[in-house]
């Protein structure tokens, strides 16, 4: 009984010092703080989204990603409207013990703005008629996102995520928004 | 850390679901505005050899629609001058099976235009002066037997100059059953 104890608090010490250790060998874990571009939106679509990321912790990191949307382009589709801007504060969590490759879920906020096309009954002099209009919005929108990173040489993340989000307040904005990217950067 | 990061995720769950729903105006997509008789068969109470038997529609461009004090100007909502709607003619045979007649260059149109990609389309057209959309067809009763005709009550515009919304029409049909056939024999 003695000697198994003894081999537990052994174990139990080894297994925090591994962990003392492990912060020590990871250099990922003593950089906080992360800046990124979203270069898979440069090459598809006439857009700008950087990204700032604070880690808290090992798991847990806050950030906030803002984009932009090229005005002279049409961005229009049924879902999202045209959105001309989009900011996202948001909290992550690392569902992976390795630093270097993760999955990681998220949840955000969005404060975005744009047009809309709507479907609206119009009134002439004796009749009414179905025509689309365009609103102009700003809104805040909620949502959650998974997503997966993995670092080269400790300090050049690969990310990407993929979410969905609803508008709240604003009935002229869009239902629902997406997050996506495909960015990389540097952890410093 | 570990609990309340579930239940802040519980909580923010719960938000993101209920903000799902039906938005309040319509998005792109469909209406449809209910009406009475639109279609008419020109019934009888017994049809003979080489009788024909006439499909009417008759609508105006201008319908009631619920909730709202003006009438609605369904063309000028969806651009179409054409709406469509499908009828098909079945015959039942010795072994009580139905099977679907090809009516094919038989049919005497009167007014409107047909179509048979599916089955037969009839088209009603507008006429820009009396502002009704109407279509007749004279289908010519050529077999003894028991029949049944089908006809779709939902009409809906056939976008020849498309549009961003579908303003259907459903109609009620007389003397059809809950299955919308129109049931009669040939003696």
């Amino acid at each position: 009984m003695k000697m198994r104890f003894c081999l537990l608090l052994l174990f139990t010490s080894l297994s925090f010092q591994a962990q003392e250790l492990h912060g020590l060998k990871n250099p990922i874990l003593n950089r906080k703080n992360e800046l990124r571009i979203d270069f898979g939106k440069i090459i598809l679509n006439p857009k700008l989204q950087l990204t700032y990321e604070y880690f808290i912790k090992n798991r847990l990191s806050v950030g906030v990603s803002a984009m932009f949307i090229n005005d002279q382009e049409k961005t229009y589709n049924s879902f999202q409207g045209e959105r001309k801007y989009q900011i996202d504060p948001f909290v992550r969590y690392s569902f992976s013990n390795n630093n270097r490759s993760l999955f990681y879920a998220e949840f955000f906020s969005s404060i975005n703005g744009g047009s809309n096309d709507k479907i609206a009954r119009l009134n002439n002099v004796n009749y009414g008629y179905y025509d689309r209009i365009e609103y102009q919005y700003i809104d805040v929108a909620i949502g959650s996102s998974i997503g997966y990173k993995v670092y080269i040489a400790h300090r050049f993340p690969i990310n990407l995520n993929l979410g969905l989000g609803f508008n709240l307040f604003n009935n002229s904005s869009p239902a629902g928004l997406s997050r996506v990217s495909f960015s990389t950067g540097y952890r410093f | 850390m570990k609990k309340i990061l579930n239940y802040v995720t519980a909580f923010l769950s719960l938000i993101v679901l209920s903000s799902c729903g039906e938005p309040d105006e319509i998005l792109m997509g469909s209406k449809t505005i209910t009406i009475d008789n639109a279609i008419q068969i020109e019934a009888k109470s017994s049809y003979q050899l080489n009788d024909v038997l006439y499909v009417n529609a008759t609508f105006s461009r201008y319908l009631q629609e619920k909730g709202f004090d003006t009438l609605l100007d369904i063309y000028k909502s969806t651009s179409s001058d054409e709406y469509y709607f499908n009828f098909y003619l079945e015959k039942k045979s010795a072994y009580g099976t139905w099977s679907t007649i090809d009516l094919g260059e038989n049919l005497i149109l009167e007014k409107g235009k047909l179509n048979n990609y599916y089955g037969n389309s009839a088209l009603c057209i507008l006429d820009q002066v009396t502002n009704l959309y109407e279509f007749r067809v004279g289908i010519p009763l050529l077999e003894k037997g028991t029949y049944r005709l089908n006809i779709s009550n939902t009409i809906s515009p056939s976008y020849a100059n498309n549009s961003f919304i579908a303003v259907n029409i459903e109609t009620t049909i007389k003397d059809v059953d809950e299955n919308g056939n129109f049931n009669f024999s040939i003696d």
